[in-house]
This record gives structure tokens, sequence and C-alpha cells, in this order.
């Protein structure tokens, strides 16, 4: 039998997913959890979408489709939607290779320098997005880009980075994490005996990666692409600080102005929205059918696993320079120029004569505002509250999804991935309009903003903990209950262990994107719970562009102090959750 | 096939989400949509409105013929006798609010809370509140055409003090008063710009080469201003002033957002700036950056921050409080951080350094405000490309 055929085979086995289907179908717990799944996200998601569907097609006299005539018969429409495509796909494509390459190379290979890739991988996510695209034209730009005479001279030319390459990879490098987050786990889980029975079988490395590796990371790889093109497609600075000076406007950045606008124009923002709702409920709708025979993908069985280290052999060093360059490009660059900016009274390119003016006038002014502490305070606890209840929350959903065989569960899949094509000042304002109404009295509290991060992170939270899901076998929880163990006893002990990984993973991304969520955040707020974001947007809407850089320098140097403090722990302790073991 | 369980079941899932849906609807339902740009619609902001105009018509009784000295002492007593802190939603900078709700408080005793975000946002969420029934704010910050937008929607009440007298001409209003300018100033790098510093508009236009000039992306409001004043100078007809604006637009460069232009201009990156803000250029000057902006090529496009008391506000006294001491305190706070005042009492920023200030017009730009957004939007957009698609 060749390898291909064993592994395609595995779907081929009917008994176990058709007794489980018949099990699942008798099971009132599955569906009493599916009903209480539904009600609480539907509950979150249908809020902000009734309002973005109402601002589109409920006019002043009633039902209309003039908004969408209207948003869509505007000169240019074609071009914005060419380059949205180009944008959207192009730094997907860009961030899933670099972040797939990178979690690869960390999680199954003996490339130098591991250890710091993890934490590496995170910097470009803590960097809040107006000083990242920043940093990179202050790097790549014609007249004052600080790498520009370097990229002369290795024959490279003067590059600008305002161009459509430029926001691909500047976006892409931002979406790195995401990828890196998502796929790391899977590639940790991979059960080593069908590569080792490819090495025998005769195939090389990269055979063996082509026709066992990639096709069992499948349904990763495509939830990385899913959510990473509809993240890049929703990548709000990078275009507008890089689009602008080439007169590129791309879906998101044309929604920023119909908003901007007054009055705001929600009819055309929310007909833009609905297209992209659209192309993501599309987009899941097709994930859940290519994943659809999941038992293939399986890798964590109950037959017991052990990922291996591939030896690349005198290939590891090339592994080793390409994270390197990674490094170098998405840390190091980046927080040089930031860290240069922090020190300097205003804006200007590196020079040695330069350093007189050194001054960190900028970081005493961070710890002088007094609202920085009672800012950094709220946004610790609730993006850490909201990543918690939201990986909870889709560990079961995800579960519902994927091995029950309730009617209908697709549609829970689908519920959970429209959020991530919400524009946030959509639903900011959407939040507001509910709460101002209803009698929850979250309107003012610092409870909106959980709910808020709780409704904007559930798609990410999905896509985490659907693909960890998919590498666990049924058998582990056929075992459980046959031991005797209820729903919530196999969820709690067997699948909630396992998923572990990945829902650190997703929980990581979670907490690190609510410290930068903005527009939402601005929003709604309210006088006394302040977050990060808005003490970060403040300082960039003074003009205190150094004092913007400061805090990004402080952030990053927190960041990696926790992650590799982490990683310390997590080396420690022999049991329990560790990066390391993402 | 369906048994009648499994049909029975499929139909209880899927209701669940139409529940769930429903739920949402009849919560989203109620109240005015999002395109209803009507704040004042509904009747429980009416009767809110009424009220505080008729305590503040009370106030405003109780005060006629007061020095100033006694009219601050007997607004700090009714005050006093209001509940809670001062709600202040704002535009202002941050590194501004704090001190200047530490000298309110030292000055009346009385506490300030904060909400701070864009003119924008503020105004957006101020209107969501009015449509709901009641503005959680006592008083109201906005800049730009925002002061005009949110006069035109009522969320501001009536406003009577003796102080608008002081102002400087075009920033009083029926229900606000401007407490800053915000002079647009056209800016260039040193480094890069040794030539003779335009002194018209038209210089401005047509000095720089491609890619040399920088625009905020945002800026309508500036191209009204300088559209008039081209006409003004130069004599021309309006189509002719926005052509010659179209021709710089094709060859400059949009930067989105006044920070990021100023820094940029600043870091030699453009060679001149059409639209930055004095006080940011002025504060680059003093830090050594190679800026310069002085002299100017004309009359100084100005916009404002204005202030006024919520309509709805429960402390009608504690708010017209605030707003004079917006109009005094505040005023000379300004005057230190180098911003532009409006009280003629406290010279500072650009005010008294003989340059004639073009305070725009924002009645009349908000009678055409779709055309010149519209014009800016395309403009900028057409950015790098001869000729437009």
């Amino acid at each position: 039998m060749s390898l291909s055929q064993s592994v395609s085979a595995r779907p081929a086995e009917p008994a176990p997913s058709r007794a489980r289907g018949r099990r699942t179908r008798i099971n009132r717990a599955h569906l009493a959890l599916a009903v209480v799944l539904v009600l609480v996200i539907g509950y979150l998601v249908a809020n902000p979408v009734v309002y973005l569907l109402r601002g589109t097609f409920l006019g002043p006299d009633g039902l209309t489709l003039g908004y969408l005539v209207d948003a869509f018969g505007q000169p240019g429409t074609i071009r914005m939607l060419r380059d949205t495509v180009v944008f959207g796909a192009g730094s997907a494509i860009f961030a899933t290779l670099i972040g797939a390459t990178l979690a690869f190379l960390v999680a199954r290979t003996d490339i130098p320098f591991k250890s710091f890739v993890t934490a590496a991988s995170l910097v470009p996510l803590i960097i809040p997005g107006i000083l990242h695209t920043v940093a990179w034209l202050m790097l790549v730009s014609p007249n004052i880009g600080a790498m520009n005479p370097y990229l002369k001279w290795v024959g490279l030319g003067s590059l600008d980075i305002s161009s459509m390459g430029g926001m691909i990879f500047v976006q892409g490098l931002h979406a790195v994490p995401l990828v890196f987050l998502l796929m790391l786990p899977a590639f940790k889980a991979m059960d080593p005996t069908l590569e080792e029975a490819a090495a025998i079988s005769g195939s090389g490395v990269l055979e063996s990666l082509r026709r066992v590796t990639l096709p069992m990371l499948r349904p990763a790889l495509w939830a990385a692409l899913l959510v990473t093109v509809v993240n890049c497609i929703e990548g709000f600075e990078v275009p507008l600080l890089l689009g602008a000076p080439e007169g590129i406007q791309v879906l998101s950045t044309k929604i920023w102005f119909e908003l901007s606008k007054f009055p705001a124009n929600y009819g055309a923002a929310g007909s833009y929205s609905t297209l992209l709702i659209l192309l993501t409920l599309v987009g899941s709708y097709l994930y859940t059918r290519l994943s659809k025979s999941g038992r293939k993908y399986q890798t964590v069985t109950g037959k017991g696993y052990r990922p291996r280290t591939i030896s690349l052999g005198p290939w590891k060093w090339l592994g080793g320079a390409f994270v390197a360059v990674y490094f170098f490009l998405a840390v190091v660059a980046p927080t040089a120029i930031l860290l240069w900016v922090s020190t300097q009274p205003y804006f200007r390119r590196p020079r040695v004569e330069h350093l007189a003016d050194f001054s960190l006038d900028h970081y005493r002014r961070i710890f002088e505002n007094p609202v920085v502490p009672r800012a950094l305070f709220n946004s610790l606890w609730l993006s850490g509250a909201a990543a918690t209840i939201v990986m909870l929350l889709m560990a079961v959903a995800a579960w519902v999804v994927i091995r029950t065989r309730l009617p209908g569960r697709w549609a829970l899949d689908g519920l959970a991935f429209v959020p991530l094509a919400l524009p946030g000042v959509v639903l900011g304002v959407a939040l507001i309009f509910v709460y101002l109404r209803s009698p929850i009295p979250v309107y003012g509290t610092i409870w909106i903003l959980l709910l808020a991060y709780i409704t904007l992170y559930i798609p990410y939270g999905m896509r985490y903990a659907s693909s960890a899901m998919y590498q666990i076998g049924g058998e582990l929880e056929e075992a459980s209950a046959i031991s005797g163990a209820g729903l919530f006893e196999t969820l709690r002990r067997i699948d909630l262990p396992l998923l572990a990984p990945g829902l650190l993973g997703g929980w990581i991304f979670i907490v690190v994107s609510a410290m930068r969520q903005l527009s939402t955040s601005l929003l709604v707020y309210s006088p006394g719970n302040e977050v990060l974001p808005v003490v970060i947007w403040a300082q960039y809407s003074d003009g205190q562009f150094g004092a913007l850089a400061a805090i990004g320098t402080l952030m990053i140097a927190v960041l990696v102090t926790l992650v590799m403090l982490l990683l310390l722990v997590g080396r420690r302790s022999r049991r329990g959750i560790s990066l390391d073991a993402m | 096939m369906f048994t009648t369980s499994r049909f029975s079941r499929r139909l209880k899932v899927s209701s669940v989400i139409a529940g769930a849906c429903l739920l949402s609807l009849v919560a989203s339902a109620c109240g005015a949509g999002p395109n209803s740009t009507d704040a004042s619609g509904s009747t429980s902001f009416e009767e809110a409105a009424t009220k505080t105009s008729d305590q503040l018509a009370d106030i405003y009784d109780q005060l006629d013929g007061l020095g100033e000295s006694e009219r601050k002492a007997e607004l700090i007593e009714l005050a006093k006798e209001e509940d809670g802190p001062i709600v202040w939603y704002t535009a202002a900078a941050d590194d501004d609010t704090a001190p200047l709700i530490k000298k309110f408080k030292e000055e009346t005793g009385i506490d300030v809370q904060v909400y701070r975000a864009s003119s924008a946002t503020v105004l957006a969420k101020t209107m969501e509140e009015a449509k709901a029934g009641r503005i959680r704010g006592d008083v109201l910050n906005f800049s730009g055409l925002d002061p005009t937008i949110a006069s035109n929607e009522s969320l501001y009440a009536d406003l009577e003090t003796p102080l608008a007298d002081q102002m400087v001409e075009g920033t009083v209003h029926d229900d606000w008063i401007a407490d800053q300018l915000y002079p647009f100033i056209v800016a260039w790098n040193t480094e890069r710009y040794q030539g003779k510093s335009p002194e018209t508009f038209k210089d401005v236009l047509t000095a720089f080469g491609d890619g040399e000039l920088a625009f905020e992306a945002t800026d309508s409001n500036w191209l009204f201003g300088v559209v008039q004043l081209l006409q003004e100078q130069e004599g021309v007809s309006e189509q002719e002033a926005i052509d010659m604006v179209a021709d710089a637009a094709r060859r400059g460069v949009p930067v989105v957002g006044h920070t990021l232009l100023s820094e940029l201009l600043a870091s030699g990156q453009y060679v001149a700036a059409a639209t930055t803000y004095h006080y940011r250029s002025a504060r680059q000057v003093e830090d050594g950056a190679p800026v310069a902006w002085e002299p100017q090529p004309g009359p100084v496009i100005t916009t404002v921050s204005g202030t006024g008391i919520a309509a709805t506000t429960s402390r009608p006294a504690s708010a017209l409080l605030f707003v004079e001491f917006q109009l005094t305190g505040e005023q000379e706070y300004w005057v230190e951080a180098g911003r532009t005042p409006t009280n003629e009492n406290y010279q500072g920023g650009i005010l008294g350094q003989g340059f004639d200030l073009y305070i725009l017009d924002d009645d009349a730009l908000y009678a055409e405000l779709q055309k010149w957004d519209d014009l800016y939007a395309e403009m900028m957009q057409s950015s790098g490309r001869p000729v437009r698609e």
C-alpha cells in the first residue's frame, strides 16, 4: 500500500463516525449545550449585525437597496475592490508562508535559536498598528528610509514602502504571529508514525513533507489562510498610512472614510461590510466542507503519539538564517527605529550626530500621566478575562461543530465567524445603541468593554479551538464515555487538556490583540475606565509621537520578558501548560 | 429521510438561532436607526432638554447683573448644590485635560471626569446618547465643523455669558463658543527647501514639484477656506481656484493625520506641508527641528474647538461654571502651552503676532458640506495620477 493510500484510507473507516453520530443524535446534553452556545454567541453577534443590516437596508422610507447601489456605484469601486483582493490575498499568503514555515521549523526541526522564535514571533502583534506602520515608513521611504542606503548597496535600489508591495509586506509581517500561533500546535501535535512510514517507504524529507505532513495539516492551514485573509482585508492602519500617498484605497479605508464623514454614511459602510460578511460566511462554509472528513486529520489518537524532531543536517543553518532574517525584519528593525524615535525630540533619521540630543523625556511623560497605570491595569484584566471566556466558550463550540452531528452546527461555526467582518467602529456604535436602551446596565461601565472584546475575538477563538480540535481523535472521548464519564467530565478531563496548547495560542493572540484594540474601545469606554489603546491613541492624536514610540518600546520589552519567563517556567515544569508545549 | 424526532431536533436548533437573532432584533428595533441623524427626535430627549433649558433660564436670571467675581461665587454655590462630578466630553489633548481639571478643582473645589476621543467619535457617541434620550456628558467640546453640527442637531443648550464680549470675532454662537483656535499653516523643511518663502497661496500650490507638497487627507474645511482666499488673492472664479488646488493635489501627497504630517515634514520626507496645525510646527521649531513656517502666504485659515452646555445636563450650574472657566482660566493655560486662545484678554499662540486670521465660516461650510468633502476626497485620491480614472 502506498503512503498516500494509507493516509487517505483513514476516512474510509465509517463505523466509528456513524456510531459516534448515532450516540450524539440521542444525547440531549449535546443539544442543550448547543442551544446555550447558540444563544450566547447569537446574542453577542446579532446585536451589531442587526444594527449593520438596518443601516444598510433600512432607509427613512422603509426597506431599500439604495445604499447598496450608491456604495457600489461610486466611481473607482472596481479599482478599490481589485486593490482589496490583491492586498488581502497578498498579505495573507505572505503571512501564511512565513508563519507556517516558522511554526514548522520551531515545532519539528533542530534549527538553532529556536527558543527566541516564539517570543520574537509575537512582537509584531504587540506593536500598535500605527507604530508598526510608521516604523516601516521610517525604514523604507525614498527620502528618510534608514534602510534604503543599505538596500541600494545590495542592489535593490531605493524602495518605497508607500506602495502595494510595501503594504502587503508590512501587513503580512503584522499577521505572521496569527498564523504562527495557529500552526504551531498543529505541527506539535503531529503523529510521527506516518512520516516514519513515509521514510521507510523511501520518501525523502521534502516528499514526506509534501505528501504526508502538509495534507495532514490541511484544516489548520485553511483555517490560518482564511482567518488571515479576512484579518488582512480588515487591516486598517497599513492601507490608510501607506496606501494614501499612492491613492490606493481598499475596503477598510473606504469604510473608515465613509464613517468619518458627517453624517456618517452607515449605508455605504454597511454595504461594504455586508460584502465582507458574505465573503467570510462563504469562506467559513468552504472551510467546513473541506474539513468535513475531519478524521483523516486526527493525529492525537488513543494510540499515543510523540512528535519527532526532524534533523535537517547542514540545512538547519539555512533554517536558522530564515529565522534570523525574520527576527531582524519583524523585531530588530522596527524596535530599533521606535527606540530611536522615543529618545529624540522629534522625528528624524538616525544619525550619529543626533545622539547628542538623546533624552528620556518621552518615557518620563508616560510615567507622569496618571491615567497610564489605571489604563494598563484595566487593559490587562479585561483582555485576560475576554481571552479566557472566549477560549473556553469556543472550545465547547468547536467541540459541538466538529464532534457532534447536530443539525445546524455549521450555522454555529458561521455565526462565530461573522464578527471578523465587522468594522470596529460599527461594533462600537451598535453596542452604544443597544445598551443605551437595554435593561442590562452595562452602558457607561467597564463591562461594555468586556462584551465588546468577547464579541470581537469570538472568530479567532473559534479558529484556534477548532484547528486544535481537528487534531484530536474521537476514540479518546469514546473511551472516556465507555469508562462511565459524562459529557462535562469528558470535556474537562479529555478534551480541554489535549486542546490546551491550541487554546493557549488563541488566548495569547486575544490578550495581545485586545491590548491594542482601538476603534471600539474609543467609542465605548467611559470616564475612569480608560484602557491602554485609548492612552496610546491620545499620545498619537496629541502629536506626541516620541511618547507613543516610548509606549510601544515598553510594551515590546514587557511582552518579550513575559514570554521569556513563561518559556523558562514551562521548561522547568514537567507537566502543565507552557508556551513550549504549543 | 427525516424521522419526526430528527426533524423536530433540526427545527429546534434552527429555531434557537432564530430566537437569538430575534432577541437582538427586539433589542435593536427600538429607537432611531443608524441612518437617522435627527439626534433630538425622541420625546424623552425633548423632555430632558426642556427641563435643562428651564433650569438654565432660572440660573441666568439669578446671575443677571452680578459682577465677574460675584457671578463666579454664586455659580460655585449653585454648582455645589448639584450632585456628582461634571462629566466633560472633549477632543482636547490628554496632556491638557489633566492640568485643566486640576486648575478648575483648585479654583472651585468641584471634580471633573473626562471622556476624550477624536472629535468625530465624541460627536458620534453624543448623538447616539441623544437619540436614546439623554446625553451623559455635561459639557461638550468638539473641534472643526463638529460644534456647528452639534448645534444643528440641538445637542447644546442656550449659552448666555458676559464673557462672549471678550471673544475673537466669529467665535461666539447662540449655544457654543470657541475656546481654542486651530490655525492651519503652511510649513516647510529648511533642509530640503531654501528658496523664497511662498508669498501667496498660488505660490504654495505651484512652487513644489512632484511628491514634495503634503496635505492632510481629510482637511476639506481647509479646501473651502483656501478656495475663498484664492478667489480674493488672484481674482479667479471658484472653479478656477478649485482647479488650482486639484493640480497641486495631483502632484502632492496626502498623509492621514496631522501628527504624522508634521513628523514626516520634520524628518524630511516631504519638502512642505500645506495644512499643518500651528502649535505642532511651532513646537517643532522650538525643539530645533528643521521646520519653518513664517511668513504665511496670506490670512491664516483657522478652524476652532468649541464648547457648550449639553442640552440635557442635570448639572446646569456646574456645566456653565466649567464653560466659563474654559473661556478664562483655560485661556491662560493655552497661552502658557503655546496654543492660540479665543479670549482677546489672553494674547498667545498665533494671536498678537501680526497675522490676519481667516476664521472659517462654519455655517456656510455646513450648508455645502457634501460638496467640499467629495471634492477634497477626490483630490486626495488623485495623488500621483495625472488623469483621474
